[in-house]
């Protein structure tokens, strides 16, 4: 399955009035299959710029393209939004254009849900729809995965299982990842490449790119190799993160 | 108290079991306080049974019953259609609400009965001139629900529809329009029992036959023990249609929420 690039040009945002600007000329490349952390504080407009390469909002000036003309995009938000009338399985079966239950099965399996398939969303925890909504990203392997802060309610026990299972799903299905977190420690256990945002209006105020071999995913939340990086990154840029830390 | 013991060998009371002790109290009460009176005004259960036996096969009872039931079908089945669309359209569009607001204001309070007199003089006395005016009583109140329906959608389910590309009968039949039963069967509900009694007006005023027909010829008549049969049976139908159609609906949509 092929992955896609994703080239952002000139991406700015403002509010229907035209009073406020929430995204100021963002520019940014996404190679294929990179998992890419979007940092930025709360209010940002991290979330406009994951629903305006979505298609859910249209920047009239700005050219969002794909290497694909028609591509499989998928999206976690940040709450689980599962149709609450239908089953698990029939929730997962709903994205795909075709009925396949063995796939439906396959994915739900993975995701550790196959037992819960003909239950309702009102019978699972929080934590079992955040993975059906990955299973139900994953189904359609998607080229392109748009991750909008879908762990952020989650227990940390929780949500580091959520993690770990999102990174090996993402690898096995060779995926493009755009993610979306005010959590630094998030990004960086997570991304091949951190790119931080400034206050709204927002912009790209620094980009960093991480030796992925060298991070191992060992289940380590806050590893010795993520402490440095984070020192380094104070040290450099004291007034990235101030905003991101403090509503992390 | 909250944490009171339950004995184990108190078994629930079954629902049913309630319902029918219920009804058979009424019937109870009924009978007794007729005999008490004993007076011609307030016929027993007995001689309202009696009634309901010889309507039933020296009268015309149930084919008053059929044709009353069709028109009210009919009558149901295009103010539903009518009202849920301009419902809808009203709740998802706010134009077409600044347009069509007046107008449902105007219908939504027109009395029953001004709209079923013009109707016979307008249209005549005939069997489409009846429907009619069952129709446009009823289309406003459905249109009000249906448009309340409409405007509490969850649009973050649409944009998952959106962004996973559903096709646009799939997102009607499986984000959408769920969404909506609870109101459909609210407006449902309503409309039937409302629409009961305005077909019986109806009836009344400009047809030669259907319940509403009969209850005024036994009307004439001071024939009560029938009207009380007519409405026993009329209430039977009701039951029967609330069991068969709205109770199944109600415990599917109920499914999940």
């Amino acid at each position: 399955m092929s992955s896609v690039d994703l080239n952002i040009n000139q991406l700015s945002y403002s509010e229907d009035s035209g009073s406020q600007t929430i995204i100021d000329h963002i520019d940014l490349a996404i190679k294929e299959t990179e998992f890419i952390c979007i940092v930025g504080p709360s209010g940002c407009g991290k979330t406009t710029l994951l629903n305006t390469i979505a298609g859910l909002l249209n920047s009239p000036n700005a050219t969002v393209k794909f290497s694909q003309a028609d591509i499989r995009l998928g999206y976690i938000f940040q709450e689980p939004r599962l149709m609450p009338w239908l089953t698990l399985q029939q929730n997962i079966e709903l994205v795909l254009p075709q009925s396949n239950p063995q796939l439906v099965k396959q994915v739900l399996k993975q995701v550790g849900l196959l037992a819960y398939s003909q239950h309702y969303p009102n019978a699972l925890s929080g934590g079992m729809l955040r993975r059906a909504s990955i299973a139900r990203a994953f189904v359609i392997q998607p080229q392109l995965l748009l991750l909008d802060e879908p762990f952020v309610s989650l227990d940390s026990p929780t949500a580091m299982k959520c993690r770990a299972l999102l990174l090996n799903m993402a690898k096995q299905h060779q995926t493009t990842m755009v993610f979306v977190t005010h959590d630094v420690n998030e990004a960086l256990y997570m991304a091949d490449r951190i790119v931080f945002l400034s206050n709204s209006p927002s912009t790209i105020i620094h980009q960093l790119v991480l030796n992925r071999s060298a991070q191992q995913h060992s289940g380590d939340y806050e590893s010795q190799h993520q402490q440095a990086l984070k020192s380094a990154l104070f040290s450099q840029h004291p007034k990235i993160l101030e905003g991101t830390l403090a509503t992390s | 108290m909250a944490n009171e013991a339950v004995n184990p060998h108190t078994m629930p009371i079954a629902p049913v079991y309630i319902k029918l002790g219920v009804f058979a109290l009424l019937m109870a009460v009924w009978q007794g306080f007729a005999m008490l009176l004993d007076v011609p005004d307030l016929p027993s259960l007995t001689q309202t049974l009696q009634a309901l036996y010889y309507h039933t096969h020296e009268g015309d009872l149930i084919n008053n019953v059929l044709i009353t039931l069709a028109r009210v079908l009919i009558s149901f089945i295009l103010a539903m259609l009518i009202g849920s669309i301009f419902g809808i359209a009203m709740g998802s569009k706010a134009w077409f609400n600044n347009i069509s607001e007046s107008l449902l204001i105007i219908l939504l309070n027109i009395p029953a009965l001004v709209v079923i007199i013009l109707s016979y003089i307008w249209i005549g006395l005939v069997e489409a001139a009846a429907i009619l005016a069952v129709v446009i009583n009823k289309v406003p109140t459905v249109a009000v629900m249906l448009r309340e329906g409409a405007r509490t959608t969850d649009t973050k389910l649409a944009q998952v529809a959106k962004v996973y590309q559903l096709s646009w009968y799939r997102f009607m039949h499986a984000v959408y329009l769920p969404q909506l039963y609870p109101f459909f069967l609210a407006s449902a509900r309503n409309g039937l029992s409302l629409i009961w009694k305005i077909v019986l007006v109806v009836e009344l005023l400009g047809r030669s036959d259907g319940v509403g027909f009969a209850l005024y010829s036994m009307f004439q008549f001071f024939d009560i023990a029938g009207i009380l049969a007519y409405t026993m049976v009329f209430i039977g139908v009701v039951f029967v249609i609330e069991l068969v159609c709205f109770k199944p609906f109600d415990l599917r949509i109920q499914r999940g929420r």
